[in-house]
């Protein structure tokens, strides 16, 4: 989360939600710029591919095997 | 390679930890290492519904789930699991580990009864666990010192968040990775001509801020016209699977006071929770933790 991909407000604060809600409903520029901004950020971070390449990197690194060790 | 990916729950009921284990074990293989998961499984019938009173997956594990128990729902940590706390679960994990010659082995909420407890205690090749839960961790009261000392054996820790992380270390000291939950990223998403209407995901329990969303949702509706759709799992009904719609309008402007409710589960939930999110205008998730809007 960071203010290119989301708006934050304090935590339990309703007023401040409903306010942050209305504003982002009234434009559309910014909450299309946010969207493409977390999607931008999903794919980057939170890939299972990517994911996955650092499991296995620790896998390897535990098991001492090497990457090669890895069938095709 | 080969992985064994040891899950404490049933791959009958979906939930988070079980469906993060069945990515990872997807994206594992594309890069072409050999898994198998290592499982509950609670087969459909009347012993199943006695313990289980909400729908589950039925039919036959994938050839790559290896069954080690059924499940019982134990309440933990604002949530229902279906956990594996058959004793002869201990057996079948021995017997499967001398089988199966796994180079490695990833326990998912490593310090979860039976599969994990057991892998750690009789299996010495090497061991990497993920820690899922954030929160008090109540059980850890209990397990901590009895069998808080199995936890050295695991060669690597990652916690899935930096709430995760901190709950962990509260009971089990040391370093922890942290490493998110991946997403399902779909290929594309048209920003444009989406539906007026707000969507929240997550479970319903205080830490993931529906109640704030609901006390704010009034004024967001008088001044936007709005709609609300509530997708996630509902923990007073044991399902961590089922995603709910509700409907709730402004009380001055509906003759209907009360949201009203859909209940779906399984796959059918998942892809709606999907569909509803890539039509939405926001996804709010107003967290008790630093909340956020967007």
């Amino acid at each position: 989360m960071s203010p290119e991909t989301s708006v934050a407000v304090p935590p339990g604060d309703a007023d401040a939600l409903a306010e942050a809600l209305v504003a982002l409903v009234a434009d559309e520029e910014r909450r299309v710029a946010r969207g493409a901004a977390a999607r931008r950020v999903a794919i980057e971070r939170y890939s299972w591919d990517d994911i996955a390449r650092r499991l296995l990197g620790i896998y390897e690194r535990v098991t001492g095997l090497q990457p090669a060790s890895v069938a095709a | 390679m080969k992985v064994g990916i040891v899950v404490p729950f049933s791959w009958s009921f979906w939930g988070a930890v079980v469906e993060h284990a069945e990515l990872q074990a997807a994206a594992l293989r594309r890069l072409g290492a050999d898994v198998r998961l290592l499982m509950g499984n609670d087969p459909p019938g009347q012993f199943t519904r006695a313990l289980h009173p909400r729908v589950g997956r039925h039919g036959t594990p994938p050839p790559d789930v290896i069954p080690v128990g059924r499940s019982v729902i134990v309440p933990a940590n604002g949530s229902l699991p279906n956990v594996i706390i058959s004793p002869r679960s201990i057996l079948r994990i021995k017997r499967v580990l001398a089988e199966e010659r796994f180079d490695v082995l990833h326990l998912h909420e490593p310090m979860t009864p039976i599969p994990c407890i057991a892998a750690l205690a009789l299996w010495d090749g090497p061991m990497v666990g993920t820690h899922h839960a954030s929160g008090d961790l109540g059980w850890m009261r209990i397990a901590t010192p009895v069998l808080g000392f199995l936890a050295e054996r695991l060669d690597h820790r990652i916690a899935v968040s930096a709430e995760a992380r901190a709950s962990a270390q509260r009971w089990l000291p040391g370093e922890y990775e942290v490493i998110p939950n991946g997403v399902l990223i779909p290929e594309a998403v048209d920003a444009a001509g989406r539906e007026h209407r707000f969507v929240f995901a997550g479970r319903h329990e205080p830490r993931k801020g529906l109640q704030v969303l609901l006390r704010a949702w009034p004024e967001v509706h008088r001044r936007t016209g709005a709609r609300l759709r509530v997708a996630g799992a509902d923990p007073t009904t044991g399902s961590t699977c089922s995603a709910s719609s509700a409907r709730t309008t402004s009380r001055r402007s509906s003759r209907r006071r009360r949201p009203s409710w859909r209940r779906r589960s399984g796959a059918r939930a998942s892809g709606w929770c999907s569909r509803a999110r890539s039509r939405a205008r926001l996804r709010s998730s107003p967290r008790t933790s630093p909340g956020t809007a967007t």
